[in-house]
């Protein structure tokens, strides 16, 4: 490949800048900052791309779009290769040829033999920075493998095959890196390990923490026994303190109750004192009582006495105004009853006879009245009742039949002619007819009155007859009378009555009699009721006189020893009322202390055993020392419940905490993702990890057969380089070589054999050196590929005259191969370069117009 | 007298699946898996009416830390003591007697021996019936051998339970190593082992039988197909061993030729295809690993980056729709170019020179080391180990071939092309 024009539209300090290149040795020649470092660029960045944006060598021209192209001439063809500023800062790399049609980009791809930009820059088109360091040349990487490649057979691939592996190997792993596969997983495996780590051992933890939840199961249960023991404990110190309490209580009521009894005993001394035995006094007390019975009597005596005198005065007097011949000693000896009887039978015959007369007297009068009656009716009877009997009296019939006539009369000449004598008949018919009823009818009212008088004349004859007898009746009843009148004063006179007094008189003087008598009879009985009471209250109050004496009391009068007594026995019954309730009293405090001294001895008994039960035993000898110690003990208890009550709450949650683990890591599939994963993980790092050695042990077995090959056999590169570093040096140097253990060190022999590294070397003579392998390098290169063109940037600067004149002439012996298009500033260069044909072409400081050529 | 006993090992209770990112769907039936198959232990014992069960060590994982291991085992061997069958333990590496502390309170049927040797009888109407020996782990790293320590006791059937690694399987700790002369020499009928996850049979010169059944549940890629326990029937000395699979996820591997397909269409039919065959309701779910073989069109389609990935992605997707789900373990590309070291160690240049570092690398120790001593390979290894996760320098070899067809089919010439 050859450039046979090239065409800057803008780029850089050039504008529109064209120039034509001749096939072989050309050069540029211009002064400083004419450009030549920028046309070096600008032929770079058409090949191979613009540089970055911002980037030293980029040459952005200002407010124009960077653009240029090159004429290339090639084994395919000549085309154009434009390039312009696009969005990408490469640029847009378009190919046409002369004709305007349009090529792929892939032909100069192809004409530049797949070289890298920087195996160009170093190799092909570089300057005086590039060409004084061997380092970058040497170094691994494309250019270094390139050159070797250029030189090995079966190696054309080398370069290819290494940074295949670099870049292959990287993807996979990088020591430094985190974003390759194998760093991922192991960064992965890593966490996930961590993790499990974390985790620790599970099954260890499940199994003890299960043991442990046992073991706390079992401290609860045991707990909770200590706990029931511990209570039933407090209980019975409560009780034991309880117990102390009420034996307290009941000791005190019991000295007390003694206290009590010991005064009711005392009491009960001066009450027996008072009082008088029961034996003693019960003939005062019954002499008192018979007294006592009798003391109303004794005290009516005398009153009772007085009355029943005045009552026989009364009845004297009584007895005396009757006007009989009796005092009240006859009386007591007559039988008014006797005499009252006979009179009695006397006086109701008397008035049988009375009541007889009277009846008799009084039938003759109704007789005497019913004649008299009857013979004044019968008159009356004879001449009234005939005519006002009577139906209808004639005068009135005849009036009525004339009526009727005349009726007829009257009619018929109202009638017609015809009909008046039917009329006239009919009338008198009708009259004589009524006539006739009337008269009929009188004639049975006679008869009846006849009747009538005849039953009056019987009825008359028969009551006259009835006053006779009873006109008999009366006169036998007055003579009855008159009898017993007489056989009443013959009575009378037998009683020693007056004889003038009738017979209810008598009787009513008899009942008087006999009621006094009954008054005096009544009065002799009083009289000796009243007797046998006196003296049997006279006996009573001796009685009594003699119960005083024997009681020591002085009264001499029966009611005063009464009062004297009844205090005396009083005033007894009360202190004896008195012991007995003090001796009730005694006897309930003594059994209440009793009581208490029984409820006392089984209070202690218990106590006891309760004491021995609660371990405070020991203390029983003092109540104290008993109370001290179980308030003591009942301390220690409840801080110990608290503190049970603490573990057992704090182990309570411990179990909650344990069951809720082991229920997590039972279910947890945490650990087997975990694992899972981590065999995952381990198998595809050791995948990859494999991959990743066989890739390196590739290399490694590539670096070393080169090694081994450029030890047995120096490559063709090294050869033509040496060749042209002797030609450079005039002979000065006759080899050049590298060694497998230094591969980025080039080194010299010079004639006499002399080994030099490039350092040893001046500066002239190493940039000779490195000329003279990259000379070889070229022309290594284009044995097998398309020759490139050679384009050096001043580089002959620390060149002797000599060594300058011995490059220029291999330059323009290795153009008749390769193109070769050098810049200078040196006129004594330029002269040089013309001296060996080269095509010189001007670089003014400003821009040319087009095709300003030589 | 006959009878009949059930012989499991490693039951690794609720340890995780390994390369398995179980989603949340199915992360609990995978959780449960381990636990699901000791259950069905337990079922097949209760149906066979066996005298005892036997468990031959690695009950669980201390690793895992798993309570719920712990309760589910008391749980299911409560089931068997109801039952009145007996069980015999022995702890081995990973639950060995210093890390149990005593902590799983076991019912009273069943037999758990200590650090030192010891018989028990197993009785029937008073007349013995079986003994049973075994001896448990104190520790997890036990070298020494323990079988010499069992020796027949009398004239009746004996089993001796040993955790050990027998003829030094390289793919397990060598942890009681023992010998199949050595357990001959015990004179004992049965030996019931565990730690080997594979089942096999081991017979005994002269008489008797050394049986691995394996586990009962498959816990990653290299534990594949059917795992169970095994039902012993005892007849007048002599025993019928008949396997039972308890597993309730089962692992497979799938090997697709790319030369027999040419789209991802055709990859993932091939791959349903293999799949119908597990359609069952014996199992929760099933994990497969697709290892692509060969050189066919599709290569060059999965060697772009991230091809691998998205394929493998679209097909956990589609597989875990299945019924019974599928997981998807990975997708491998075994795909290698055809390399004939000696013709590209012939050929010279670069490519011999890598092929001699490679076996030089491999055979010097000094070669190996310097070749390992990449300062970031060294960050790598200190990180995993770091993370406990297994050494790279162990697989060092079978890397560095790895590492060498790397590195020649990054260089080869044809490559340019792709």
């Amino acid at each position: 490949m050859r450039i046979d024009r090239l065409r800057i539209d803008a780029f850089g300090q050039f504008q529109r800048l064209e120039r034509e290149l001749g096939p072989e040795l050309n050069l540029f020649y211009g002064p400083n900052e004419a450009g030549k470092s920028t046309l070096l660029a600008f032929v770079r960045a058409v090949l191979f791309g613009f540089s970055r944006r911002g980037a030293s060598d980029r040459y952005e021209p200002e407010g124009r779009t960077i653009s240029g192209e090159l004429l290339l001439n090639t084994r395919s063809g000549t085309y154009w290769a434009r390039r312009a500023g696009s969005r990408r800062f490469q640029g847009e790399l378009q190919l046409r040829t002369e004709d305007g049609r349009q090529l792929p980009p892939s032909r100069l791809n192809d004409a530049l033999s797949a070289i890298s930009r920087e195996l160009f820059c170093q190799v092909f088109a570089f300057g005086l920075h590039e060409l004084s360091s061997f380092e970058e040349l040497a170094a691994e990487g494309s250019v270094s493998e390139a050159l070797f490649a250029a030189g090995m057979l079966g190696a054309r691939r080398l370069p290819f095959a290494l940074a295949s592996l670099e870049k292959s190997s990287k993807t996979l792993f990088a020591s430094r890196g985190s974003k390759s596969e194998i760093n991922n997983l192991l960064g992965d495996l890593a966490q996930r390990q961590q993790r499990l780590a974390a985790i620790g051992d599970r099954p260890r933890m499940y199994f003890d923490r299960r043991h442990e939840l046992e073991a706390i199961e079992a401290q609860l249960k045991a707990r909770a026994a200590a706990r029931r023991n511990f209570e039933e404990q407090r209980e019975k110190l409560r009780e034991v303190d309880r117990l102390w309490c009420e034996m307290s209580e009941r000791r005190a009521d019991r000295d007390t109750l003694a206290d009590k009894a010991r005064q009711l005993e005392f009491e009960k001394q001066v009450l027996s004192g008072s009082s008088v035995a029961t034996p003693r006094s019960a003939p005062w007390r019954s002499a008192l009582a018979a007294f006592d019975a009798r003391l109303e009597q004794w005290r009516s005596l005398e009153g009772r006495r007085a009355k029943l005198d005045a009552k026989k005065r009364i009845l004297d007097d009584q007895l005396s105004e009757l006007q009989v011949p009796m005092v009240a000693a006859d009386l007591a000896q007559c039988k008014p009853q006797v005499h009252q009887e006979a009179l009695e039978l006397v006086h109701q015959e008397l008035s049988q006879a009375g009541h007889a007369l009277a009846g008799a007297k009084g039938r003759l009068r109704s007789a005497t009245a019913a004649r008299d009656g009857i013979e004044q009716q019968i008159p009356k009877g004879a001449g009234g009742p005939a005519s006002s009997k009577r139906v209808l009296p004639l005068r009135w019939a005849a009036t009525i039949s004339l009526g009727v006539f005349a009726l007829g009369i009257v009619s018929a000449h109202l009638f017609p002619l015809g009909l008046r004598p039917i009329a006239l008949g009919i009338a008198f018919l009708l009259g004589a007819l009524f006539l006739w009823a009337q008269h009929s009818a009188n004639r049975a009212i006679h008869a009846a009155r006849a009747r009538n008088l005849e039953t009056q004349a019987s009825f008359l004859r028969s009551a006259r007859q009835q006053e006779l007898h009873c006109t008999r009746e009366e006169e036998s009843a007055e003579r009855h009378l008159v009898d017993l009148q007489l056989r009443l004063r013959s009575l009378l006179s037998s009683q020693e009555l007056p004889e003038g007094i009738s017979a209810e008189s008598a009787l009513q003087l008899w009942a008087r009699l006999a009621a006094i008598q009954q008054s005096f009879s009544d009065l002799a009985g009083d009289q000796l009721a009243l007797d046998a009471e006196e003296r049997d209250c006279r006996a009573a109050a001796a009685a009594l006189l003699t119960a005083s004496a024997s009681a020591g009391l002085s009264a001499q009068e029966p009611l005063g020893a009464a009062v004297e007594l009844r205090n005396l026995l009083q005033r007894s019954d009360e202190a004896a009322t008195d012991l007995k309730r003090t001796e009730h009293l005694l006897s309930q405090a003594r059994e209440q202390a009793a009581r208490h001294s029984r409820k006392l001895e089984q209070l202690q008994q218990r106590l006891e055993k309760l004491a021995r039960e609660a371990g405070v035993a020991e203390e029983l000898s003092s109540d104290e020392q008993l109370a001290f110690a179980s308030k003591q003990r009942l301390r220690t208890l409840d801080s110990q419940l608290s503190d049970l009550d603490d573990k057992q709450r704090s182990n309570a949650e411990r179990k909650g905490g344990i069951i809720k683990d082991l229920e997590t890591w039972e279910k947890d599939s945490e650990l087997a993702q975990l694992r899972s994963r981590e065999e995952f993980l381990r198998a595809r790092i050791t995948d990859l990890a494999e991959q990743y050695a066989i890739q390196r042990l590739a290399a490694g077995l590539i670096k070393q057969a080169r090694w081994r090959y450029e030890r047995d056999q120096q490559p063709r590169v090294i050869k033509i380089a040496s060749q042209q570093f002797a030609e450079l040096t005039g002979g000065r140097y006759s080899c050049v070589y590298t060694q497998p253990d230094a591969p980025d060190t080039l080194f010299a022999a010079d004639a006499q054999g002399k080994e030099w590294t490039a350092e040893q070397l001046s500066r002239g003579t190493r940039e000779q050196l490195y000329l003279s392998f990259r000379l070889a390098v070229v022309q290594d290169f284009a044995e097998s590929r398309e020759p490139l063109p050679l384009i050096l940037d001043d580089i002959l600067v620390n060149f002797d005259p000599e060594r300058a004149q011995n490059a220029v002439k291999a330059l323009a012996r290795i153009s008749k191969a390769h193109q070769v298009v050098a810049f200078t500033c040196h006129p004594a260069l330029r002269d040089l370069f013309q001296k060996h044909g080269a095509h010189v072409l001007s670089l003014s400081q400003r821009a040319v117009p087009l095709l300003e050529s030589a | 007298m006959g009878f009949k006993f059930v012989h499991a090992a490693d039951l690794h209770l609720d340890s995780p699946f390994r390369a398995v990112s179980a989603d949340a769907r199915l992360g609990e039936l995978f959780r449960r898996a381990t636990l699901k198959a000791f259950s069905r232990i337990v079922d097949l014992c209760l149906r066979e009416r066996v005298q005892f069960l036997v468990i031959a060590g690695d009950l669980f994982d201390q690793k895992d830390r798993s309570v719920r291991a712990r309760l589910v085992l008391r749980k299911e061997l409560s089931r068997l003591d109801v039952a009145g069958i007996s069980t015999f333990i022995v702890h081995g590496n990973h639950d060995p007697l210093s890390d149990d502390g005593g902590a799983t309170a076991f019912p009273s049927s069943v037999k758990v021996f200590g650090a030192c040797w010891d018989e028990a009888l197993v009785l029937q109407e008073g007349r013995i019936l079986c003994r049973v020996q075994g001896i448990s782990y104190p520790h997890e790293r036990v070298t020494e051998d323990l079988s010499p320590a069992f020796r027949r006791q009398g004239p009746e059937f004996t089993v001796g339970v040993l955790h050990a690694n027998l003829g030094r399987n390289t793919e397990h700790e060598n942890y009681a190593p023992c010998t199949i002369e050595g357990l001959a020499s015990r004179d004992l009928d049965y030996w019931a082992l565990g730690h080997v996850h594979t089942r096999c049979e081991y017979p005994l010169p002269g008489a008797g039988i050394a049986v691995y059944p394996g586990n009962p549940q498959g816990r990653h890629i290299r534990e594949l197909d059917e795992r169970g326990c095994v039902l012993v029937e005892v007849t007048d000395g002599a025993t019928d061993r008949r396997f039972f699979p308890v597993d309730a996820i089962r692992w497979h591997r799938i090997q697709v030729p790319l030369t027999a397909v040419t789209c991802f269409e055709a990859l993932e039919a091939e791959i349903e295809d293999q799949l119908d065959a597990w359609r069952d309701s014996f199992h929760d779910a099933h994990v497969v690993r697709v290892e692509l073989l060969g050189r066919g069109s599709l290569r060059q389609e999965l060697t772009k980056p991230g091809a691998l990935a998205s394929l493998e992605e679209h097909l956990r997707e589609s597989l875990l729709a299945r019924e019974p789900p599928v997981v998807l373990e990975s997708v491998r590309d075994l795909s290698r170019a055809n390399l004939d070291l000696d013709a590209v160690h012939a050929a010279g240049g670069l490519g011999a020179s890598l092929v001699t570092v490679a076996k030089i690398a491999k055979s010097d120790r000094k070669a190996f080391e310097a070749l390992w001593s990449d300062p970031e390979l060294h960050r790598l290894e200190a990180a995993i180990r770091r993370a406990t996760v297994s050494p790279l320098m162990s697989e060092g070899a079978s890397l560095i071939d790895r590492a060498l067809v790397q590195a020649l089919e990054l260089l080869q010439e044809d490559a340019l092309e792709d």
